[in-house]
């Protein structure tokens, strides 16, 4: 859905574990996005948190969940066999009518129309725990998003920590933490946030570049939570410290603007890093508004446009999705079932007198046909003096190809390799003014890392069409020459030479249609572009991309 | 689980003119063709377009009809309205909800199972289409919905009429409504077919002003606190509104020729293909002059429904971080000069 936001800054179990309770104050601040490495602990701790709200009062109804979810068993739909066993139509009951408080596992697995109907969960009143990856789609109507970061810990120290776990935490301190909740609840109504505090707060959310305005009274309202769980008298910095580092920072879109120097060049907005790893951007940064298409850009441009009209991206059948085309057997499997068809099969069964009965194996179900672009993914040697040439070829390729992508389905993404490894500035998108942002600013210089480059290339096209069933074509920019070793070291021509060699056995049995466009002058072609594009059972493109 | 609340009230949004314009317009005049909201989330939009049933008189309808006709209607009426005795009901104009997950069935309808399995008979279950006759069809994150859907969708926004073909059920019944589309374009692009079916488009944003944004924090949190009271708060303003948008729908406007000849030349000059933008323009302008209690369009009409009436017709460049709408404003300031 809406742009990957790193899930935050700062939190810790201790953090998220703050959040979970403040929502028990506050219960529409129950909808919370936990998130954090794999084995952080986060899954632990929504667990844990359900134990807990369970013992805490036993007539919330809980449901866990572990996505992809089908949207039908959310929002409830026909009970088919009931419906033919009975006669009358027996509507199930979805997940979502009965519970109070959900628990979603892996997040970004869901799909946009489930996503949809949590949300409208969410907003009639209901409880929402969502476990998600470092880079999950942040839905804003979430009350907060916090990071469950495990760090050095022992596990043990974990399970010490989170007090409402599996026996560590039965007993008195538990009780207390049930008694501080309900005198929180009692107390909340009598703390509110000041009218200088909300001023400030609203600049905070300026700053930061929060959008939308549903984050305003939810921050408000965790201002109180945190206030009244505290046993404070009166709202104070702390309360709003916190309410920030959950409600705001998850949302955030830029870094708050430092106080002097750049200002004419805050436009652009860097995203907050979760981790402040500082990262040297030296050397060039092209601007995509001053490339002008030279002419063998445009060729190579045309040509990956012609390659993807002819075919058009690719169609491929699907039980759920798409246009519904024709039936089939059910044969056990679930779907959507095609009742005409059904009942016409259970009528022309041999033996059949009215009323007809419909046995199971005379169910069908609907075929659909869903239509899929192809995603076109840029690999670009950034490194070395073809670097600015190759970066604006390929920025070129990645326009005309959005171009089309406008009015078509394809998506695009662009790899950069250089320096020790190579790095994904543009995830697969469909969206122009997302790759646009993104190709704003390709550095450029350094290493190397052709390897590692295809290793991305290859698993990020794998996976592509694997989950999306997209067709991928990947577009090579490099001269054929590598100077870094899979592990991010420089090595030895020869070193590198046979990590190559055995990345393009790998490339080529993963049959990937792939175009390499050599970024040499044409007055000095070395032939190295040519020999990787035959180890990788690729196309050559003699493309020269001019250097500045 | 919890009871339905009353909705926010139109009128208590704070901001966003555009936006409360252009919808409010399209009560005036469904012809105009529905509206497209596009920007972040949380900016109101969803509000917005829950709160227009408010905004609208009771519609009469045929009891028990699925397709809310009219009883006074000579044409368009569905099959089970023509013959037999008709009893008419009061309802309030539907808003209909598609759900993205939605599938073609819960759109177009299908064929009833329980009449299939009961009674062995063919009839029609009918879908979202059917239950937003006369009212609105209310698409969030319409730039998420599958091709096929969005386009049949647009198919039926264009004809009124919705023609089924499946299932071994073959029928048609009217199903007009007034598209209301809700998108961030950030999250997917809308094709530009699709743009250009939109009446009218308005870019949603996120208030700047530490006042406002205030000032929504505070209604919003009232809101919440006690849903019905601050409903009672606003209920003299959303009458007010509603009593305008009632006798704009009984004025006749008319346009001067002298004004068609701007629009014409306004659309020539940004070059913008095809004439439904020239239509547009002109019946957004005769519904805001209708909104001001006037039955003649002024320059100040088209002025102030340029810029939503045109922005998605512009042809750019999708890579072109030119906002388009500044070029509208231009032109259309030149106007007064």
């Amino acid at each position: 859905m809406s742009g990957c936001y790193p899930l935050v800054a700062l939190a810790g179990v201790e953090h998220a574990r703050l959040a979970l309770l403040v929502g028990l104050v506050d219960p529409r601040l129950l909808s919370v996005l936990i998130g954090g490495e794999l084995g952080s602990g986060k899954s632990a701790l929504a667990m844990g948190f359900l134990d807990f709200v369970r013992r805490f009062d036993a007539d919330v109804t809980v449901r866990k969940l572990q996505a992809p979810v089908d949207v039908e068993a959310l929002t409830g739909g026909v009970d088919f066999a009931r419906t033919l066993a009975t006669r009358s139509v027996v509507r199930q009951r979805g997940v979502l009518d009965d519970a109070d408080l959900v628990v979603v596992e892996h997040w970004q697995l869901l799909s946009p129309s489930a996503i949809q109907a949590l949300q409208a969960f969410v907003e009639r009143g209901g409880g929402l725990i969502a476990t998600a990856n470092e880079e999950s789609p942040h839905p804003d109507w979430i009350a907060s998003g916090v990071r469950a970061e495990m760090g050095a810990a022992e596990p043990s120290w974990l399970w010490d920590r989170i007090a409402w776990d599996r026996g560590v935490s039965r007993g008195d301190r538990e009780q207390d933490v049930f008694g501080a909740l309900l005198s929180a609840r009692s107390r909340i109504d009598g703390l509110d946030v000041g009218e200088a505090e909300r001023r400030d707060l609203e600049t905070v959310a300026l700053d930061l570049g929060v959008r939308g305005h549903r984050a305003g009274s939810l921050l408000v309202r965790a201002v109180r939570a945190h206030a009244a769980l505290r046993r404070a008298r009166a709202v104070g910095t702390e309360d709003l410290e916190f309410a920030i580092r959950c409600v705001y920072v998850p949302r955030a879109t830029r870094l708050p603007a430092p106080p002097a120097e750049s200002q004419s060049s805050s436009e652009p907005r860097p995203r907050p890093r979760s981790h402040g790893s500082p990262e040297p951007r030296e050397s060039t940064v092209v601007s995509p508004s001053s490339v002008h298409l030279d002419e063998p850009r445009v060729r190579a441009a045309k040509a990956a446009a012609a390659r993807s009209r002819g075919r058009h991206g690719s169609t491929h059948s699907s039980l759920d999705r798409g246009r519904c085309v024709s039936t089939r057997r059910a044969a056990g499997q679930r779907g959507h079932v095609a009742i005409a068809a059904t009942l016409r099969r259970a009528a022309l069964r041999p033996g059949q007198r009215p009323p007809v009965s419909i046995r199971p194996d005379d169910v069908m179900l609907r075929v659909h046909r869903l239509h899929t672009g192809s995603l076109h993914l840029f690999v670009v040697d950034a490194s070395g003096s073809m670097a600015a040439g190759a970066m604006r070829s390929a920025k070129g390729a990645a326009i005309q190809v959005l171009r089309r992508a406008y009015t078509g389905r394809d998506a695009v993404a662009i790899v950069g390799f250089r320096g020790t490894k190579p790095e994904l500035l543009v995830p697969p998108t469909r969206s122009v003014a997302r790759a646009r942002d993104c190709i704003e600013r390709l550095p450029a210089g350094g290493g190397t890392p052709l390897v590692s480059a295809l290793d991305l290339a290859a698993k990020l096209a794998d996976r592509e069409r694997r989950s999306t069933r997209r067709e991928v074509r990947v577009w090579l920019w490099t001269d054929g020459r590598a100077n870094v070793l899979g592990d991010g070291t420089p090595g030895s021509a020869e070193s590198v030479a046979a990590e190559i060699s055995e990345m393009c056995r790998v490339w080529r049995r993963l049959g990937i249609v792939t175009y390499v466009l050599d970024t040499r002058p044409a007055h000095d072609k070395r032939g190295d572009a040519r020999q990787l594009a035959d180890a990788l059972g690729a196309e050559y493109l003699g493309i020269t991309a001019r250097v500045l | 689980m919890t009871t339905a609340r009353p909705l926010f009230p139109f009128v208590a949004l704070v901001g966003q003119d555009e936006m409360k314009r252009a919808l409010v317009l399209n009560l005036v005049c469904p012809e105009i063709g529905g509206v497209l909201l596009l920007g972040h989330r949380g900016t109101g939009k969803s509000t917005a377009v829950r709160a227009l049933a408010a905004l609208m008189p009771r519609i009469t309808v045929v009891g028990g009809c699925p397709y809310h006709c009219a009883p006074d209607a000579t044409a368009g009426l569905c099959g089970s309205c023509t013959g037999g005795e008709i009893q008419p009901r009061e309802l309030g104009v539907p808003v209909v909800d598609l759900p993205l997950g939605a599938s073609e069935d819960r759109v177009v309808g299908t064929l009833d199972l329980e009449a299939a399995l009961l009674r062995g008979e063919r009839s029609f279950e009918p879908g979202l289409l059917a239950r937003a006759n006369r009212g609105f069809l209310y698409i969030d994150e319409v730039n998420l919905l599958e091709d096929h859907l969005v386009d049949l969708l647009l198919d039926v926004a264009a004809s009124g009429e919705n023609v089924v073909e499946r299932e071994s059920v073959s029928i048609r019944h009217p199903s007009r409504f007034v598209l209301v589309g809700s998108g961030n374009p950030e999250e997917g692009e809308l094709r530009p077919q699709l743009l250009d079916r939109f009446g009218v488009c308005v870019d949603v944003t996120t208030e700047t002003d530490v006042e406002r944004r205030l000032e929504i924090t505070r209604r919003r949190l009232a809101y919440e606190n006690d849903p019905a009271q601050f409903v009672a708060r606003f209920e003299a303003e959303s009458l007010a509104l509603r009593d305008d948008i009632a006798l704009a729908r009984e004025i006749d406007v008319e346009i001067d020729r002298e004004l068609c000849e701007r629009i014409a030349l306004l659309n020539a000059q940004l070059e913008i293909p095809g004439h439904r933008g020239e239509l547009t323009m002109a019946r957004a302008a005769k519904a805001h002059a209708a909104l001001d209690k006037r039955d003649r369009v002024e320059l100040g009409d088209l002025a102030s429904v340029a810029e939503m009436s045109l922005r998605h017709r512009i042809k750019r460049d999708p890579l072109d971080h030119v906002d388009v709408s500044h070029r509208i404003g231009e032109l259309v300031a030149a106007w007064t000069e």
